[in-house]
């Protein structure tokens, strides 16, 4: 036993949080990301507020059973990833792979039927500046809230292929994937308000 | 790792998965903005909890996020949803 290492920690650890560095890092990440996010649907609260033509029917404009049916994709999405989590602790890797691959499926899924309601907005007169209901500030806000929303769930796809061809191979696999499944975590969280304060409020 | 709390199964996962989606069909459903906003605001603790494992971190790394979160975004709505009604 070495004297002189007596109060090393091991690197993957900080001392102050006793939670692995990487892990600490994404949660920092993380909360600033809320925040531009936050002020985001901030700024989306004030116009509507600040609206002096009445907001635009969303029912009457999108097929809510449609984005229903994204929403139960992202939340189901989210269930396969914290399995995934799991199953890479209990060092089940074949099972975490997979878990990790169908994650990111249901993401690309998602991303699909984005870009299917943008075409049909945009079809419908919607532009950022502009748009056929009169609340210019209405598509504006539309584009800008799910596009960023849409890049990080793309970003998301992107992490987990690579967590799942890539990081299972390391040492730390576990970590990997549990970093990689708070990020995608926040990515359903984010759409938890964007769907209930853009579609349903 | 805090072994703490009774770590969560695959079970928990789609139970929770479950709540989520009938939490989510209440809100669509059910249009009224209480519901809503709890709606939301309980789906988001949810999956903070128990997907992101929050409930199992140390108390420093909890009080941090949630600090940061709803400091900021209290703030947010103090001043930007007041000024929205009066224009």
């Amino acid at each position: 036993m070495s004297t002189v290492h007596t109060h090393a920690v091991s690197t993957t650890e900080a001392p102050f949080y006793g939670a692995e560095w990487r892990k600490l890092m994404m949660w920092l990440f993380l909360v600033t990301d809320a925040l531009l996010f936050a002020g985001f649907l901030g700024g989306y609260a004030f116009a509507r507020l600040a609206s002096d033509t009445p907001w635009p029917d969303r029912e009457a404009i999108f097929s809510l059973n449609f984005i229903t049916a994204m929403t139960f994709l992202l939340i189901t999405s989210s269930t396969t990833m914290a399995s995934a989590v799991l199953a890479a602790r209990n060092r089940d890797l074949g099972k975490a792979k997979l878990l990790l691959l169908v994650t990111a499926l249901m993401g690309l899924v998602f991303l699909g039927m984005q870009a299917f309601e943008w075409t049909h907005f945009i079809h419908d007169g919607a532009r950022l500046d502009g748009n056929p209901w009169g609340v210019p500030a209405f598509s504006a806000y539309f584009f800008l809230i799910t596009g960023f929303h849409g890049t990080h769930v793309l970003i998301g796809v992107l992490v987990l292929a690579l967590t799942a061809l890539r990081s299972l191979k390391r040492e730390n696999a576990s970590e990997m994937v549990e970093v990689a499944g708070l990020y995608w975590h926040f990515v359903d969280l984010v759409w938890v308000f964007v769907f209930g304060c853009f579609y349903l409020v | 790792m805090s072994t703490s709390h009774a770590s969560p199964t695959y079970k928990t996962y789609w139970v929770i998965w479950f709540i989520l989606l009938t939490l989510t069909v209440a809100m669509v459903f059910i249009g009224a903005k209480p519901i809503l906003i709890g709606g939301m605001l309980v789906k988001a603790s949810l999956i903070t909890l128990v997907y992101m494992h929050l409930v199992h971190e140390k108390k420093n790394l909890i009080w941090t996020v949630m600090l940061g979160i709803f400091l900021t975004s209290a703030v947010l709505v103090v001043l930007m949803i007041p000024d929205g009604k009066a224009m």
